[in-house]
């Protein structure tokens, strides 16, 4: 659902649903009506009107989960559904009947209400909620910096003792952003939550989101740091690293500063991303 | 086991002295150790530890005349050993008559239902949970255990390859090591009680199981009386390791594993380190009992013996024995309370004590030797240190220094597709490289099919500051000495690159050397298991 909540802003939205999305509970004796058990979901952005057409037309729209800013009305085979603005993504669900026959089905519908303002904050907390632990450590960085410096201990161009002196000395909890930034990241997944199921509206969400973005860029100097310390040992096997700090990527959806338009390109029917020529030993570690 | 080099002078001998010139013998067997030759003479001494037996009138004289010899350093007397009595012995009857008879998916063995050592650590907190874990182990082949011990008799669910009497008291060495033969008037059956725990015959349907599959090797060095000298038990260990002793036949082939549930108050003599290090070398563990004192093994040996893993006592509640020896020495604890094992043909006992302790640690040191033929001490130590009772492991309040060995874990660690302790790997095969992909790719420059790679964070040997770590190879057939090694590597940090590897002709070890100097800290090399270790896996 929160990946749903991402999707790209529309003024209109037309959605068509198959009658096979769901399976089908019947009974011939009785003749009752026909629910399908597989939701159909349509998004509609805030400040617009989306359409869902279905293959019947349609008898009936019962309510089961109503909110103020979200209405659905039908016309023939078509939902029209219409959005007010947000402050927080919602969702409602209704029943939609339709005759086939001498047959009533019932389909549910979920309607997601996308709060196209909040679009960056949202992806910065979800970010932040998957990966926290990881960002913390800058274990991207880290990565790449003990990828390279083991790759030239492998190759005996660094003594080993040297090995473990560049490894130990990447350390993000000795960044002196570490701890306020652990607290910054608790306070955005918590945020986030409240967020989501509306508790808090979306200028709490970009308060917290910016902070953390401020705070996890000048955390990110120690890998910065480490990884310039290296460049000696990268330099052998990839291009120098554009001069990037550790920012949001929104095309990505993550933090990182291996994303770079100079680094990467992106598929624009597959949506992947694939390394530049001088830094396709990323491949691996970055695109796992 | 203690790392400290030994110190021993000449000086050291007033207190053995003493202890050997209030007894009543005729004559004394001293040990001392040639370190030169006379100018011209070089084959006047054979250099090492040597024995003479001297007349007691005739003792200080010939002291003073290897005092005065620049070419003999160390003097030592033989200091009396005790086993380690029992802390208690209780009979119990067979299972026919108990209440908690127990079947076995694994094992058919009557009486395992009264071996509270098998049980799930979640049913006692003491206990090891070998029942769960021995469906994991590697029982097929059958590894040889030796004791250093006495009271020795067959079963009908034990035997013996093999055994001597190398006890210089009484009737004097020879090849019948059974007590019950040797002096059918004596009851002691310490040796019987010990080996049962770990080579008992399992789902043999009679009796208690083993934890190990093991051939029993016996080295009588105890009286009926119960005591015996330092100089015969390193004899013992020595012909443990398949060493020609006086007086007694060859041993048939080195035991694996060698158990010693004995004790002697005083620093390791000289005599029996030297023994001790010329088996080490071939590659046999040794284990020892911690002792039943209530006091420091550090001047109890051999558990203060270099290179011997210590073996302290735990009751089944999870608790230190109160008899248990303690202190840095001791490596790892086992069961010693009211451990059940058997005396004779359906006579069992539950027993207490560490010697009840050290078997069964060396068991599970046997059963690491079945998969991993070459691990010394330093991994044995490392596996078992790192397979300890949750329940009961940091527990300094109850058990000192580690912890309680967990079977369940221990069998864990070492599943061969699991095993990542082994310090000599490929070196895409170190668990920190688990993305091979990052490897492999073009243009790394690596030379794949020869990167062997050493961790020495897996043996658990500090280098001190001065020192580096150096990797040795050993022709095959030498013994495993520093001094038979050729460097192949060597390191300031904790990795070192070995450029492929040639197990089929060279084992290979690890040492720690001074790097002005080049002495190392130790004779004897970590062997690093390179036959485990080759594979062709990342070649063309």
């Amino acid at each position: 659902m929160k990946l749903a909540l991402r999707g790209a802003i529309l003024s209109t939205v037309v959605v068509t649903a198959g009658c096979v999305d769901g399976d089908v509970n019947t009974s011939l004796e009785s003749r009752s009506p026909t629910r399908l058990s597989t939701p159909t979901v349509a998004t509609v952005p805030e400040l617009s009107i989306a359409q869902l057409t279905l293959d019947d037309d349609i008898t009936e729209v019962a309510p089961v989960r109503e909110h103020r800013a979200i209405t659905v009305t039908f016309s023939g085979r078509t939902l029209n559904l219409t959005a007010r603005e947000l402050t927080n993504p919602v969702m409602v669900v209704v029943d939609v009947y339709h005759r086939r026959g001498d047959e009533t089905i019932i389909r549910p519908v979920e309607v997601l209400g996308v709060n196209t303002s909040a679009q960056r904050s949202e992806a910065i907390g979800y970010d932040v909620t998957e990966r926290h632990e990881d960002l913390l450590a800058l274990a991207e960085d880290k990565s790449v910096h003990d990828y390279f410096v083991d790759l030239a201990f492998l190759n005996r161009t660094i003594e080993p003792d040297v090995r473990d002196r560049l490894v130990s000395y990447f350390d993000a909890t000795t960044s002196g952003h570490h701890a306020t930034l652990k607290i910054q990241m608790d306070d955005l997944r918590q945020t986030f939550d409240a967020y989501l199921s509306g508790h808090l509206d979306e200028r709490s969400l970009s308060e917290s989101a910016a902070a953390v973005e401020v705070t996890l860029a000048a955390h990110g100097e120690h890998g910065t740091e480490r990884l310039q310390t290296i460049e000696s040992l990268m330099t052998p096997f990839i291009d120098p690293l554009p001069n990037t700090s550790l920012v949001f990527d929104e095309a990505a959806g993550r933090f990182s500063r291996f994303y770079h338009p100079d680094m990467v390109t992106k598929d624009s029917e597959t949506g992947e991303y694939a390394y530049r020529a001088g830094f396709t030993m990323l491949t691996p570690l970055i695109f796992r | 086991m203690t790392n400290l080099l030994l110190t021993l002078k000449r000086t050291a001998l007033g207190a053995a002295l003493i202890a050997a010139s209030s007894s009543a013998l005729a004559s004394i067997t001293i040990t001392y150790e040639v370190i030169g030759q006379p100018e011209g003479e070089a084959h006047a001494h054979t250099p090492g530890w040597q024995t003479r037996t001297v007349e007691e009138e005739n003792l200080q004289s010939i002291l003073s005349e290897l005092r005065s010899d620049p070419t003999i350093g160390r003097i030592e007397i033989p200091v009396t050993v005790t086993p380690i009595r029992p802390y208690s012995e209780e009979s119990v009857y067979p299972s026919v008559h108990a209440a908690d008879a127990r079947s076995s998916a694994v094992v058919n063995d009557p009486e395992l239902g009264q071996q509270k050592v098998w049980r799930s650590v979640s049913e006692h907190a003491g206990s090891m949970s070998t029942e769960q874990a021995i469906e994991l182990y590697d029982r097929t082949k059958t590894m040889n255990l030796g004791l250093v011990d006495g009271g020795f008799v067959e079963t009908n669910d034990m035997s013996y390859v093999a055994g001597a009497n190398l006890s210089s008291r009484g009737s004097g060495r020879g090849a019948e090591f059974r007590e019950n033969i040797l002096n059918p008037t004596c009851t002691d059956r310490h040796g019987t009680l010990v080996g049962h725990l770990p080579a008992a015959k399992s789902n043999n349907g009679i009796g208690m199981a083993g934890i190990a599959n093991a051939d029993v090797y016996a080295a009588r060095v105890f009286d009926c009386g119960g005591t015996a000298s330092s100089t015969d038990i390193a004899d013992a260990v020595k012909w443990l390791g398949g060493y020609t002793v006086d007086g007694v036949p060859d041993i048939p082939e080195p035991v694996d594993v060698i158990n010693m549930s004995l004790s002697g108050a005083s620093a390791c003599p000289g005599y029996l380190q030297d023994a001790l290090n010329k088996v080490r070398a071939r590659g046999i563990v040794v284990l020892a009992a911690a002792g039943n004192d209530n006091r420091d093994t550090e001047s109890v040996f051999p558990a203060n013996c270099d290179g011997v893993i210590t073996v302290g006592a735990n009751d089944f509640e999870g608790a230190e024995a109160s008899f248990s020896n303690y202190g840095k020495e001791v490596d790892v604890y086992a069961p010693g309370v009211s451990v059940f094992s058997m005396r004779g043909t359906n006579s069992y006992v539950k027993v207490s004590g560490t010697s009840f302790s050290a078997p069964i640690a060396a068991a599970h040191a046997l059963l690491i030797k079945a998969v991993e033929p070459s691990a010394d001490e330093h991994t044995i130590i490392q596996l078992m240190q790192a397979s300890l009772n949750p329940i009961t492991a940091g527990r300094r309040e109850t058990i000192d220094n580690f912890g309680i060995l967990d079977s369940l874990k221990l069998a864990r660690a070492i599943q061969s597709d699991s095993y990542s302790a082994r310090p000599l790997t490929h070196a895409l095969l170190h668990e920190d490289r688990t993305n091979t992909l990052a490897y492999t790719q073009p243009g790394t420059g690596l030379d794949l099919c020869n990167l062997y790679e050493v961790d020495t964070t897996k043996i658990g040997v500090e280098r001190p500051d001065g020192y580096v770590y150096k990797a040795m190879s050993v022709p095959l057939g030498q013994d495993f000495l520093v001094a038979n090694g050729t460097e192949v590597s060597q390191s300031r940090g904790t990795r070192l690159l070995l450029d492929g590897l040639t197990s089929d002709t060279h084992q290979y070890g690890l040492a720690v050397c001074a790097e002005v100097t080049g002495e190392c800290t130790s004779d004897i090399l970590i062997n690093l298991n390179a036959e485990q270790a080759q594979t062709d896996a990342f070649c063309p």
